[in-house]
């Protein structure tokens, strides 16, 4: 533990350095302050931000996007990728309309969205539930295929029907390929809800970035952006440390 | 630059030769503009289509930006000469330290209804006032420009509390569908987006307020910006601009309800010239006062956009003034 | 024909229920216009040169800034693999970076680089640089041990071990992560020209939104799902001709 935080060090003086090199170039003049604050302006306004609780309701807002997009998006891509490993019936009626939507860029769906959701929560939370889908799909899909036959097997010969096969052993065996498929969407989770927010104007973290740009308000632009991008690394550690829960438990079972 | 603009421009240019005699041999100086495809900035495009800037010896190159985002941060990364901006945005960039200045004027609101902002309800949703939308949704197209500050100012003409209304941010062409689904109580539209709404949801929406003439009856609304470096270095280059875009200006005031007007809108904003027949028009002025826009500025202050503003008097280019 | 055939009919099912839905006013929108609408409006469009012009102008900018994003991955992840040092110092902030989803970066962007070209390609390009990165420097662990040291022992020079092993060796990882990447980057490309500036199938997508062609918007959101699916389909046929020698001998995974 010493030794991991230890090596941190240069990377963390790195930064640090970085940050006074910025904070020394805007004040000698080199970077235009109207463009660039002082790192220690955006400090400031960050300490604001954090004391007066104001950064409370769109982060909250931006998280609950995230999160419920995130789980809509995860189960319904585990649920149609299992159905569709596991039936050859559910593949063979799904697979075009899936490989049809899957390259999609889920962006461009956000305009049709806003005219048939309108602007609110439902909009926002199915543009980052779509986006999600397909790559849980997908790996979903793939890692039931891929589950070992002689398994499969034993659970006949021991007479499981299909939902206790299908938990005890599809889907432990499955696991890592889900949890792949669900990195990589939880990069896109917030992909989705930031554009979202910026597209349609209200609430959260996106919003806010664009909303302070547009109205010249850089140090708070920036100072949103330092926290979107600590709630991106949040989210992340977050998943990083569920991932190896879930990865333990398969290993036990 | 986009295709768009690029074929708009090419058709323009390839009418023009005719109506522009003092076309030379020598080449144009080219000069990149940032526009929104919206009704205000019909002068602009009328010069372009008439080769009055041809004629000052320059090639207008127009970029259309869609939706709320302006110009402006383009204009400090210096990819543009000269921005057509809503006054609010440009003023807010201003106290903030961006040293943009007026070139010139856009629009202005007409001394009296109809007027190009209008406030909409749901018939029969008990919204007749601003008192009434105290704890309800209004729709601005964006927060913090001359559409959502007239809105607000209307709010508290007609009796309500403007901080207690919530400002939902909507896109003009979603305004109609967001309102008759009732995920709003009412919106501030612009035209040619009131008359559309009017005529799509005519059943289901109405008209209950005229925010510009009601609040700033001829007050000031959009203009061209410059920064000001490049304004004290090429002030040649933005003199023939102005010469250029007011006589665009005069062409479009001497066609106001005619169909050429209308084919010329409905070109460059793309919204389809039967939608265009029935919008109001903005007032097309040429000049600015140093009073409109210190008027601007109290009102902006007003509504919470606090700050230290320069006078309007020091903002205006010399194109700008009488 | 063989299987297909119920995936094939709910998906004609569907496009028909589109098109009987607008017809008949099942949905009554200006906003929900026939299918048999929006391909009329599609083939005019590529007709009239208009879509095509703005599909190459999208890709022209996705590819530079793909290109941009691969090479700097690519070195990056060399040198991460050849020195501790670099990793130690330089990879905090990397990671620091990564999880800042792409669409907020473009405000700030905007006023340093504008609202053209520069500013979308860098966009594609962080975006590439992020995936590339990590799979070069997977790839080179993974191929290290074996291959490089080899290479060593016999006394290949450096740079020649570099071009002729290591590069080649680690090149399906690379690729690996250039798919990733070339997804993201259409998203990501697109994104930026939704939000800012005019140019391409992005910007014109939402230009048709504001002026309420619906038609038109349907049209742009074809083309990039057709697009999406052709880049994905080409990848594919470019990494078998390229790596085929490394499915044949059965070394994924």
């Amino acid at each position: 533990m010493a030794r991991r935080l230890l090596s941190l060090v240069p990377g963390l003086a790195f930064i640090a350095l970085l940050l006074a090199g910025l904070e020394w170039a805007v004040d000698a003049g080199l970077v235009r302050r109207a463009l660039m604050p002082p790192p220690s302006a955006i400090w400031a306004v960050l300490q604001d931000l954090g004391t007066s609780g104001e950064v409370l309701g769109p982060l909250f807002a931006t998280l609950r996007l995230v999160f419920i997009g995130f789980a809509l998006g995860s189960a319904v891509g585990i649920a149609l990728g299992t159905a569709m490993g596991w039936w050859s019936a559910a593949f063979r009626l799904l697979e075009p309309l899936v490989e049809m939507m899957r390259p999609i860029p889920k962006a461009a769906l956000v305009p049709p969205l806003m005219l048939f959701l309108g602007l609110g929560d439902t909009m926002k939370i199915t543009s980052v539930a779509l986006a999600v889908t397909f790559p849980v799909l997908v790996n979903t899909l793939q890692g039931v295929r891929g589950v070992d036959r002689v398994l499969l097997d034993s659970a006949r010969t021991h007479g499981w029907g299909t939902g206790r096969t299908l938990r005890h052993v599809v889907l432990p065996a499955s696991l890592p390929f889900i949890l792949a498929g669900m990195r990589t969407s939880l990069g896109l989770a917030l992909i989705l809800a930031v554009l979202a927010e910026m597209l349609t104007g209200q609430g959260g973290l996106g919003f806010l970035i664009l909303d302070m740009q547009r109205s010249f308000l850089i140090r708070q632009m920036y100072a949103w952006l330092v926290i979107l991008a600590l709630v991106g690394l949040a989210l992340n550690a977050l998943f990083g440390w569920a991932e190896s829960r879930a990865l333990h438990w398969q290993q036990r079972n | 630059m986009t295709d768009i603009t690029r074929r708009a421009a090419l058709g323009a240019a390839i009418a023009a030769p005719l109506a522009a005699p003092a076309l030379r041999a020598q080449a144009l100086t080219k000069m990149r503009v940032s526009v929104i495809p919206v009704l205000d900035v019909a002068p602009l495009h009328a010069a372009i289509a008439q080769g009055y800037f041809a004629a000052e010896g320059i090639e207008i190159d127009t970029s259309t930006t869609a939706g709320g985002a302006t110009g402006l941060p383009g204009l400090v990364a210096g990819q543009f000469r000269a921005v057509f901006s809503n006054g609010v945005s440009t003023l807010l960039g201003v106290r903030e330290g961006l040293e943009f200045r007026f070139i010139a004027a856009a629009s202005r609101a007409m001394p009296q209804p109809p007027d190009i902002l209008a406030v909409l309800a749901r018939k029969g949703g008990g919204i007749r006032t601003g008192k009434d939308l105290e704890g309800k949704r209004l729709a601005s197209n964006t927060r913090n420009n001359i559409v959502w500050l007239r809105g607000m100012a209307w709010v508290e003409k007609t009796g309500g509390d403007w901080r207690k209304v919530n400002t939902i941010e909507v896109p003009f062409p979603q305004m109609a569908d967001a309102l008759a689904n009732g995920q709003v109580d009412a919106c501030v539209s612009s035209e040619p987006f009131v008359t559309a709404a009017l005529q799509s949801h005519g059943e289901k929406i109405e008209r209950i307020g005229w925010p510009l003439s009601e609040t700033a009856p001829g007050g000031t609304n959009a203009h061209y910006v410059g920064i000001a470096p490049d304004l004290a270095k090429s002030g040649d280059l933005f003199d023939r601009f102005a010469r250029g875009l007011h006589k665009g200006v005069d062409w479009v005031n001497e066609r106001r309800g005619r169909p050429e007007l209308i084919e010329l809108i409905a070109n460059f904003s793309r919204v389809p010239a039967e939608r265009l027949k029935d919008v109001a028009l903005p007032a097309y002025p040429k000049e600015i006062t140093p009073a409109e826009i210190d008027e601007l500025v109290a009102t902006m202050q007003r509504y919470g956009l606090s700050g230290r503003y320069p006078t309007g008097a020091s903002l205006l280019h010399r194109t700008a003034q009488a | 024909m063989r299987r297909v055939s119920s995936g094939v009919w709910l998906v004609l099912a569907l496009l028909l229920l589109w098109e009987v839905s607008a017809r008949t006013g099942l949905v009554d929108s200006p906003n929900w216009p026939p299918l048999t609408r929006v391909i009329a409006v599609l083939g005019r469009d590529i007709v009239s040169g208009e879509l095509p012009l703005l599909v190459g102008s999208t890709l022209a900018r996705m590819f530079t800034g793909l290109a941009a994003g691969t090479v700097a991955g690519v070195s990056f992840g060399l040198l991460f693999g050849a020195s501790r040092l670099a990793r130690l110092v330089l990879g905090p902030t990397v990671e620091l970076l990564r999880p800042i989803p792409i669409p907020a970066v473009i405000p700030p962007l905007v006023l340093f680089l504008g609202l053209d070209n520069g500013m979308k390609i860098t966009v594609g390009a962080v975006t590439a640089f992020f995936p590339v990165l990590t799979n070069t420097a997977q790839g080179l662990r993974a191929v290290e041990a074996d291959q490089i040291a080899m290479a060593r022992t016999f006394g290949v020079p450096a740079w020649r071990r570099l071009s002729r092993v290591t590069l080649p060796a680690i090149l399906p990882y690379v690729l690996a992560g250039l798919r990733v990447a070339l997804a993201l980057t259409l998203v990501t490309t697109v994104v930026a020209e939704m939000i800012a500036g005019e140019q391409g199938i992005g910007h014109y997508l939402v230009l048709m939104q504001f002026a309420g062609r619906a038609e038109e918007m349907y049209a742009a959101v074809l083309v990039l799902a057709f697009l999406g699916y052709a880049l994905n389909r080409g990848f594919v046929v470019m990494e078998r001709r390229l790596i085929g020698w490394f499915f044949a001998t059965g070394r994924e995974g």
